[in-house]
């Protein structure tokens, strides 16, 4: 009865899932007829008209950017509170985002600054490039942490003070920098599936599901960490190596949706929760599963959420603020009772 | 036969410092074996080396005589299962999903349950009196029925050895028997080998087919292993469970307090046996002596009538209607008689 409820939920977030993406298609910020995105879509359209390139280089790359990393994130955030055991836990404790923003505030910076001396390939990456340099370089530094940290928390405490110490840099780094850089890093923070192009979409893309796929065998193991190391130990688990492969999924996953779509707050946090909740599971071969579908539905949601505004477009984790944090607050009072935080 | 588990040559400690040097222990199928010893004695230590989970400063753990550094993970959580103390209130977790974890270390990659798995989740549910309550939430039971459940999910993994690091803590008296009782049987009906770290010293002595005691008062401190009657014979556990202020009674498996006056009460033995005891209880409870020696100075029986209970002494007689009244008065006369001693 209750697998039946479960599978019932996520055959409906795939549903949900598709139905969003197909809204992503039609409804946007320019209108295009519904007759016309069709023709779009099947090719009908030559390639240069108007409609064909909003649809298919603007609002098809765009639904599939927040469908890839609202799975992603919410697959990081799941990961990230299983294994540090700790609700509040979510794919940008370890660091990796501030390592991407550090990334794009260099990036922002070195543009102007380096200008004199002719634009140099590595100074050329663009905003998506020093995020996923510095997500990457944030990456190693915390892998190579969790090999010589023992516990769980103590990395958990490694990588919030990291993301502080990173953090700290990048205000040092704005305080030099002109108006109008502030004014692109501050932007690039407020978050947007719409930023990232087919190149870029299509390149991460592809290493998102490969990660995303990789996280399906981290099911069972993960089963075990919810009891702690020591007895996911006791259950034949390789604490150790599954702990880094946990790292490793979860922090490329937040290293690549942060490069796609810059830091996005809360889905992390509460999509993996709502999960939880609707299931009334905490087993990952339920969770992890809607987790990815769930995740692709709340990012949906909150980018068409941005639309909302008429031609103002409103920051997406204006978006994703407004709604998580309530949900969290809601989960906790009321959750509170029934023991799910 | 080769023991199931064994200790050779062991020493246990933190860091470089050892607690218990020249261990060598030995579990057989079927045998049911309690660990006792006071706090930070290692009993912890030497159950997490047991399982695997820990190491020790020296020497080898055995398992079928073939030493645990050289097993698989895999293969000795498919051998050996444990309970530990740290907390397994877990948000969300169900009681049905945490004795299905039992069976983590015989599914395939997905961790999807086979019948078998099933059913011995079901078999051990029943076994800790918990079938029905497979959807309850854990941080929603009581410490005590989480403590069940941590016992099934162990049970649940059907091993060879199953230890378990104070298996009745929050219990309530009657599960702590029965707790015991079920290790027992474990032990007895289906050949595991059981091995717990107990508080409980008068129900680890009354079920234990054998008793580790830990000495920590023995120098160089060591481990005493013997039946719990040649134990309590011996004198061993009253000496590791003693202290200035307490002392283990070895014949009642109580404990006594050695505080207050000390002060000889003479109990008339009368017919009642309940009665007697528990008069005996009172007055050790306040700080006397009972004695059965006539010179004592005060002395506490029942009345003719068989309704009170006359107490005499250096200062009057009294006739007092329950034991409360009697202790009471006790303790002021004893406060009387020794002002200095107690100040």
């Amino acid at each position: 009865m209750k697998d039946r409820i479960r599978r019932h939920l996520l055959s409906l977030f795939v549903v949900l899932a598709a139905g969003l993406f197909v809204a992503e298609l039609f409804w946007g910020t320019s209108f295009v007829s519904a007759g016309n995105v069709v023709a779009a879509l099947s090719g009908r359209l030559p390639p240069d008209a108007g409609a064909t390139r909003i649809v298919i280089d603007v609002r098809l790359p765009r639904a599939v950017s927040a469908l890839l990393c609202g799975a992603a994130l919410s697959v990081s955030g799941i990961l990230m509170q299983t294994l540090f055991r700790n609700p509040l836990a979510g794919p940008d404790v370890l660091g990796v985002t501030s390592g991407a923003s550090l990334g794009v505030a260099l990036s922002i910076l070195g543009a102007k600054a380096f200008a004199g001396f002719g634009a140099s390939p590595l100074l050329d990456l663009g905003l998506g490039g020093g995020a996923i340099l510095g997500a990457l370089l944030s990456m190693s530094v915390v892998l190579a942490a969790a090999r010589h940290v023992r516990d769980g928390a103590g990395l958990l405490v490694f990588g919030v003070m990291f993301g502080f110490a990173v953090s700290a840099l990048v205000s040092v780094l704005l305080s030099w920098a002109l108006p109008d850089q502030v004014q692109r890093y501050v932007a690039w923070g407020f978050g947007s599936f719409a930023s990232s192009g087919w190149d870029r979409v299509r390149g991460l893309g592809v290493v998102m599901i490969v990660a995303l796929a990789a996280s399906i065998p981290l099911m069972k193991p993960c089963n075990a960490l919810l009891l702690g190391e020591t007895y996911a130990a006791s259950l034949g688990v390789d604490v150790r190596f599954i702990r880094f492969a946990v790292i490793c999924v979860a922090s490329v996953l937040a290293g690549l949706t942060t490069a796609l779509s810059g830091p996005v707050a809360f889905i992390g946090i509460a999509a993996p929760h709502m999960c939880r909740m609707m299931a009334s599971s905490t087993d990952h071969r339920i969770v992890l599963p809607l987790g990815i579908a769930a995740g692709g539905v709340v990012a949906l949601l909150a980018d068409l959420g941005t639309r909302l505004g008429g031609s103002t477009v409103i920051p997406l984790n204006v978006v994703t603020s407004l709604l998580g944090a309530p949900f969290i607050i809601w989960l906790i009072l009321a959750g509170g009772r029934r023991s799910r935080i | 036969m080769t023991p199931v588990l064994a200790v050779r040559d062991g020493s246990i400690g933190y860091g470089s410092v050892s607690l218990v040097r020249d261990l060598n222990l030995a579990v057989e199928a079927g045998e049911f074996i309690c660990l006792l010893g006071p706090n930070g004695a290692g009993k912890t230590t030497l159950l997490r080396a047991l399982a695997g989970l820990g190491a020790l400063l020296s020497g080898d753990v055995l398992l079928d005589g073939r030493s645990l550094r050289r097993c698989s993970r895999a293969t000795v959580s498919t051998r050996i299962a444990v309970v530990l103390t740290e907390s397994l209130a877990i948000p969300g977790m169900t009681v049905g999903e945490l004795v299905r974890l039992g069976r983590h270390p015989f599914t395939d990659w997905k961790g999807s349950l086979s019948d078998a798995d099933l059913s011995a989740v079901r078999k051990a549910l029943a076994v800790m009196d918990l079938s029905g309550w497979e959807d309850r939430v854990l941080p929603e039971l009581s410490d005590g029925e989480r403590q069940r459940a941590a016992i099934a999910r162990a049970l649940a993994q059907e091993s060879d050895v199953l230890l378990l690091d104070e298996p009745t803590t929050y219990l309530d008296l009657t599960h702590r028997a029965e707790v015991l009782r079920i290790l027992r049987d474990v032990a007895w009906t289906e050949g595991r080998a059981v091995v717990a770290a107990l508080h409980d010293l008068d129900l680890a002595l009354r079920y234990a087919d054998r008793v580790w005691l830990f000495d920590p008062k023995a120098d160089p401190s060591r481990v005493i292993v013997g039946g719990p009657e040649d134990l309590l014979l011996s004198g061993a556990v009253e000496r590791v469970f003693s202290s200035r202020s307490v002392r283990y009674d070895p014949l009642d498996g109580t404990f006594e307090l050695r505080n207050g006056a000390r002060i000889p009460v003479h109990i008339a033995k009368g017919t009642d046996e309940r009665l007697f005891r528990m008069s005996l209880r009172t007055v050790s409870r306040v700080g006397g002596v009972p004695t059965d020696r006539r010179e004592a100075r005060m002395s506490l029986a029942r009345s003719v009538s068989g309704e009170a209970w006359i107490l005499e002494g250096p200062d009057g007689r009294e006739s007092l209607g329950s034991l409360d009244e009697v202790a009471a008065s006790l303790r002021k006369r004893f406060a009387a008689a020794t002002p200095d001693e107690s100040r």
